[in-house]
């Protein structure tokens, strides 16, 4: 019981980029009983932001028109634009009912089936990138000269995470500057957790945090191109 | 709360002192961003509430953005065909938009209407905050970049301070002044956020006016060049 108070002492401080809270953890055996190996915390964060994400997607396709809808309005009104117009039938096709566009954003189209996948995706989701991500900075902070366990990475990244709990307001949009401001203050939270976990001065932490997201990035858009590549 | 009240007055005067104290507290962090949000949340509101007149039939207000842009259009050193075809494309654009509003979706007025309202007033601060951070971490990353050795949360925590002068905005939405009182407010935000990095980053001038203006001028050159990639196929 004793780790509640423990959490909620460090979790504001994490969350007010804090770098002494994530030196308590690695080195105060109560705040590591506490938060044992992240990954309880982790979960924790990733049901709640489900329950989140199914509403916020039921209250979006309750304001979003079908996408068929979208789909005619679009094919009808913008190949007349001139600007368009000078790309010539491409723009055309592109809009078409049975182009790659529309079979691309189908899945991604507020509905509540997508609510219910995405109530289930979201904390899985969440605990697997934390997963790989704790995993691959380890890595690079070890390269990088860091001198921290795997167990201590993965317990202050998981204390990282504490800013995605803006996302739990259901009236926030889905994408935009709103969602690239929570990576990025996660982000701030990772690199503060890996120069408290392995010790490294500011730039090797900073390395060591932004290069798991190159490679992720990197492997993504090489298997972005292979698809496009395949489906072409 | 009368400390913060009267910091926030200095902030606005560009108080060196007032803003260095704003940094030094122990909650400058937490502060500045509920500071942030809170403003700009107001911001958001005030844009949502329903206005108190009938709002005008959708072709009407159309008209009225087409009278607008063909207005400052004609006024620009741009080439008379090109006006024509910008002109053009406006009005289909915005015919556009005008048919995307009208298709039906699931929950009608006035429950998909709140809902929307809702979710338009809390995108403002969200899209600010949003936008406030990934720029500011950029600007710490520069600040250390060139020596300086501000710590993170008190940069931010002043730097939040930037948002004190959009209170103007929903008064001007009140009194009918809002073309006035944006800008006004951006301006002076941007003074003291200029401020809040030379007060907190212990660099010199010319660096922290460098570190703290850099990623604007970037992007700033970017969205002209993306103007004129547009033109250009106009």
């Amino acid at each position: 019981m004793y780790s509640i108070p423990v959490l909620a002492d460090l979790i504001p401080r994490a969350l007010w980029l804090d770098g002494d809270a994530y030196g308590k953890l690695k080195s105060n055996p109560q705040a590591q009983a506490a938060a044992q190996s992240g990954g309880r915390l982790v979960a924790l964060l990733g049901l709640a932001l489900g329950v989140a994400e199914f509403v916020r997607t039921l209250l979006n396709w309750a304001v979003t028109p079908d996408l068929t809808e979208v789909q005619r309005v679009l094919a009808q009104d913008l190949p007349a634009l001139p600007m368009l117009g000078r790309w010539g039938a491409g723009v055309g096709e592109l809009l078409a009912e049975h182009s790659w566009l529309w079979a691309a954003l189908r899945p991604l189209w507020p509905t509540p089936a997508l609510a219910l996948a995405r109530a289930v995706l979201t904390p899985l989701a969440l605990l697997l990138g934390w997963l790989a991500y704790g995993c691959l900075a380890h890595g690079a902070a070890r390269l990088l000269g860091g001198g921290g366990s795997l167990r201590d990475t993965l317990r202050c990244t998981a204390l990282a995470e504490a800013p995605r709990i803006v996302l739990l307001w259901p009236f926030l949009p889905a994408w935009g500057l709103g969602l690239l401001g929570v990576g990025a203050w996660v982000l701030t939270g990772r690199w503060l957790a890996l120069r408290a976990a392995h010790g490294l001065d500011p730039w090797r932490a900073f390395w060591a945090a932004l290069g798991p997201l190159l490679l992720e990035g990197g492997l993504g858009l090489l298997a972005l191109l292979a698809l496009l590549g395949w489906a072409g | 709360m009368g400390e913060l009240l009267s910091l926030a007055w200095g902030a606005l005067h560009l108080q060196r002192g007032a803003i260095r104290a704003w940094s030094l507290r122990r909650d400058a962090l937490a502060e500045g961003m509920a500071l942030l949000v809170g403003i700009w949340l107001l911001v958001g509101l005030a844009g949502a509430l329903p206005a108190r007149e009938e709002p005008a039939p959708a072709w009407e207000r159309t008209e009225q953005a087409e009278d607008n842009a063909i207005y400052y259009l004609e006024r620009s050193p741009l080439p008379p065909d090109m006006q024509h075809s910008l002109e053009r494309s406006l009005v289909l654009w915005l015919g556009l938009e005008d048919d995307l509003h009208g298709l039906p979706r699931p929950f009608g007025d006035p429950a998909g209407g709140a809902i929307s309202a809702l979710q338009r007033a809390f995108a403002v601060p969200y899209e600010r905050w949003g936008a406030w951070m990934v720029y500011s971490l950029t600007v710490f990353g520069l600040v250390r970049a060139l020596g300086g050795r501000g710590s993170l949360p008190r940069m931010l925590g002043a730097g939040s301070l930037c948002a004190l002068p959009h209170l103007l905005q929903p008064l001007g939405l009140l009194v009918g002044w809002s073309a006035l009182l944006g800008p006004l407010a951006w301006g002076w935000g941007a003074l003291i956020y200029l401020r809040a990095v030379r007060v907190t980053s212990g660099l010199d001038r010319p660096r922290a006016l460098l570190a703290a203006l850099l990623p604007a001028a970037v992007l700033l050159t970017l969205a002209l060049m993306l103007l004129a990639c547009v033109i250009s196929k106009t």
